[in-house]
């Protein structure tokens, strides 16, 4: 027997059910007293159960652990598979190093999310109100002063640091000496320089100077100097490592906060309004480090001889015998790190907004427990830099030469004939800089203003790619130097000249993309683990140091963007040429050509 | 000068989601795939219970998403349903939506479409 139903009943059934509740049982409804005035409502604060914390939590929490799960996880795994499939090898102390990865995982969720509700506000608070109340000179001063604050508070200059242990002192003592005991100076050197850049970039912003004479005058005495140093033994081991602090600085941290200051200064004065403000501090700051470590290079070397220096090392290496204090071991010294990296910033934010700007922030509570999570997250981070991420990559670097030659450690090695091994390696380092580059939601960001810059022209997707191609060369050149032991120089000097050239010929938008492109590439995953991939296959391959693959990366995508740029200008030319000189066959054809 | 065609049986749901969390982007692909038209979306500051959860507050974003769906009168539940689920706004501290009487309306609407449906259901006929 059929039955029929109402259609509107089977919609409800279908669909949900519905309860209804007048909002009038919900609120407070305001009475008046006897003299019919209106009595205030207050509204409690609002409790809530165990579940309901939950699920308010959890997707919080969620949306902000899968960012950097997806930005960990596909690097690890590439890792990892590259070594147990092509290499045969299972990778060493596994649970360590997953163990680590998560601690990287959590470590930047912490850190992004503190940095996002704890230091943004007061970046924020200073941009604009400062620029506003103080003389510029008193201004610049200050943007000099957090350009160091914010390198300190950089998580990648961690890394470092860590690699600092894996050098020989006997091979290149100078590097030694700047890793380990001038390693304060070092961090100091380029937060001076990161702050000399953030006030030539903001000069800039705010006169409208072209990036291009500030590129040449930067790379002149930059190129001079290093062409010096390589003439030295003592000093060329250094190049690598001055050439990478260039690229470690650019970070999550430096970025916004320099660039906020610096975009508040062009908007007080009445010149925040060109497109390409905002640009330029990146590309000056992954510049001016290099001669500052170089200078101090050389103040080292002449104050100190390499006899001295291995001396000194052996007798702390004697010394080793005693129990180090627990801030000297391994999770102390981490938590050490990480306070003593973002305190000394928030303490000079707090001072310059109450004592220059002598205001006070709304949400004093957020902002305490922003800063609160950015040094958790930045202790975390640290401790999981030791045992994930540098682990992680020094066994891949150690590992991946096994390919085409005979390592201690790998039985069956070298597994395959020497050029067929070489290239797998190559390619190996190719496809990381791809795969680590194309991910980076920096470079989703520049993308899209670089699109809006050009009006189009020059597409989100193009510039992706054209950076993520440059890496990848950067870092497969930069693994070709560790095995053919090429100096350093001989890449840098033709590299940046090129890069000269083509700048001279570029128009002043790709200009200001394609060199900001190189320092935004460099993140606080890829350098920790391009950092200890290049020592790890440096000491593998005997090589002396393993510094240099960071700065190819830099001066890869510089030359790719600005290629690209000039290929879409040559093919626009040409294609308005063709319309001008042949008779246009239709009106649409007409249109495309121009347009 | 030509007439202006009125529509009627509109309304109008209003979203307000957190901005960080894409909602509002889940929530509008879902609505398409039920028949709805287009929407406009615009950003806002959410003000209100927030300041009342004490140290979860962290938690729902003061950024919001705010979107405007027009529907028909027969569409509306279906749309308005769909996109409470796919927002998870049965979840606390993900948002609010609501359905408002929209008046009229009046768009470009093509002659043939304009004529066939007068054809159809006579003067000022829906859908």
């Amino acid at each position: 027997m059929p039955e029929t139903f109402r259609f509107s009943d089977f919609q409800r059934a279908g669909l949900a059910e519905e309860n209804e509740i007048s909002f009038d049982d919900v609120v407070e409804i305001p009475r008046r007293d006897a003299n019919g005035n209106l009595i205030p409502v207050i509204s409690p604060p609002i409790k809530l159960t165990g579940g309901e914390i939950v699920r308010l939590i959890s997707p919080y929490a969620r949306v902000r652990l899968m960012e950097q799960v997806k930005a960990v996880v596909p690097l690890a795994l590439y890792l990892a598979l590259f070594q147990l499939l092509i290499l045969d090898q299972l990778v060493e102390d596994s649970w360590l190093i997953t163990g680590g990865l998560f601690a990287v995982i959590v470590g930047l969720m912490f850190f992004m999310e503190g940095l996002k509700l704890g230091l943004m506000p007061f970046g924020e608070a200073i941009g604009n109100g400062l620029p506003k109340k103080s003389a510029l000179p008193v201004v610049l001063f200050i943007t000099l002063l957090l350009g160091i604050g914010v390198t300190f508070a950089e998580p990648a200059i961690g890394a470092l640091q860590a690699a600092g242990g894996n050098v020989s002192v006997e091979k290149a003592p100078y590097l030694y000496a700047l890793l380990n005991d001038w390693s304060g100076a070092l961090v100091m050197v380029v937060g001076v320089s990161v702050g000399l850049a953030a006030v030539l970039g903001t000069l800039r912003f705010l006169y409208g100077w072209s990036l291009k004479p500030l590129i040449y005058l930067a790379l002149v005495p930059l190129l001079l100097l290093t062409i010096y140093a390589s003439t030295d033994p003592d000093l060329k081991v250094m190049l690598g490592l001055a050439w990478d602090a260039g690229a470690v600085t650019t970070g999550p941290v430096t970025v916004p906060l320099v660039l906020s200051l610096g975009i508040g200064i062009a908007a007080a004065a009445g010149k925040g309004d060109s497109g390409l403000s905002g640009f330029g501090i990146v590309t000056l700051a992954s510049l001016f480090p290099v001669i500052g470590v170089l200078l101090l290079g050389f103040y080292v070397s002449t104050t100190v001889t390499t006899a001295e220096i291995i001396q000194a090392a052996q007798a702390a290496q004697a010394m080793t015998g005693a129990a180090p204090a627990w801030y000297e071991t391994s999770p102390g010294v981490e938590i050490i790190l990480g306070i003593r990296a973002i305190l000394p910033l928030v303490i000079f934010l707090f001072i310059v907004l109450k004592l220059v700007l002598r205001e006070s922030l709304p949400h004093m509570g957020e902002i305490l427990y922003g800063i609160t999570l950015t040094i958790i997250g930045m202790c975390i981070f640290n401790v999981g830099l030791t045992y994930g991420l540098s682990q992680l990559g020094a066994n891949a670097g150690s590992m991946v030469p096994s390919a085409f030659m005979a390592i201690e450690g790998a039985p069956r090695s070298p597994i395959y004939v020497y050029a067929v091994g070489l290239t797998v390696a190559i390619v190996f380092a190719w496809v990381l800089g791809f795969g680590a580059t194309i991910a980076e939601p920096a470079l989703n960001a520049l993308g899209v203003t670089a699109e809006d810059l050009t009006n189009g022209v020059f597409k989100k997707k193009t510039l992706i790619y054209a950076v993520s191609i440059g890496v990848a060369f950067g870092i497969a050149a930069g693994l070709c130097k560790l095995i053919f032991n090429l100096p350093l120089v001989w890449m840098i000097v033709p590299g940046y000249l090129v890069a000269i050239v083509l700048t001279f010929l570029s128009d002043e938008t790709f200009v200001n993309v394609a060199w900001d492109s190189a320092g935004v590439t460099t993140g606080p995953i890829t350098v920790p683990l391009v950092l200890a991939m290049g020592l790890g296959f440096g000491n593998a391959t005997h090589a002396v140091e393993g510094f240099g693959i960071l700065c190819m990366a830099s001066i890869g995508p510089i030359i790719t963007v600005m290629l690209t740029g000039l290929w879409s200008r040559y093919q626009a030319r040409r294609e308005v040429e063709a319309a001008i000189t042949e008779p246009a066959i239709s009106n649409a054809n007409e249109v495309q050509a121009i347009v | 000068m030509s007439n202006i065609v009125y529509l009627t049986d509109v309304w109008m749901i209003t979203c307000i989601v957190s901005t960080g969390s894409k909602q509002a982007e889940k929530m509008l692909l879902a609505a398409r795939d039920v028949g709805a038209q287009g929407a406009v979306g615009y950003h806002a500051r959410g003000y209100g219970a927030r300041e009342r959860l004490g140290a979860l507050a962290v938690a729902v974003e003061a950024e919001k998403d705010v979107i405007n769906v027009l529907v028909s009168t027969e569409q509306r539940d279906i749309v308005f349903e769909t996109m409470f689920r796919a927002g998870g706004l049965e979840n606390p501290g993900v948002g609010i939506m609501y359905i408002s009487p929209i008046e009229k309306a009046a768009t470009y609407v093509p002659d043939a479409v304009a004529r066939r449906l007068k054809k159809a259901g006579g003067e000022g006929g829906g859908s």
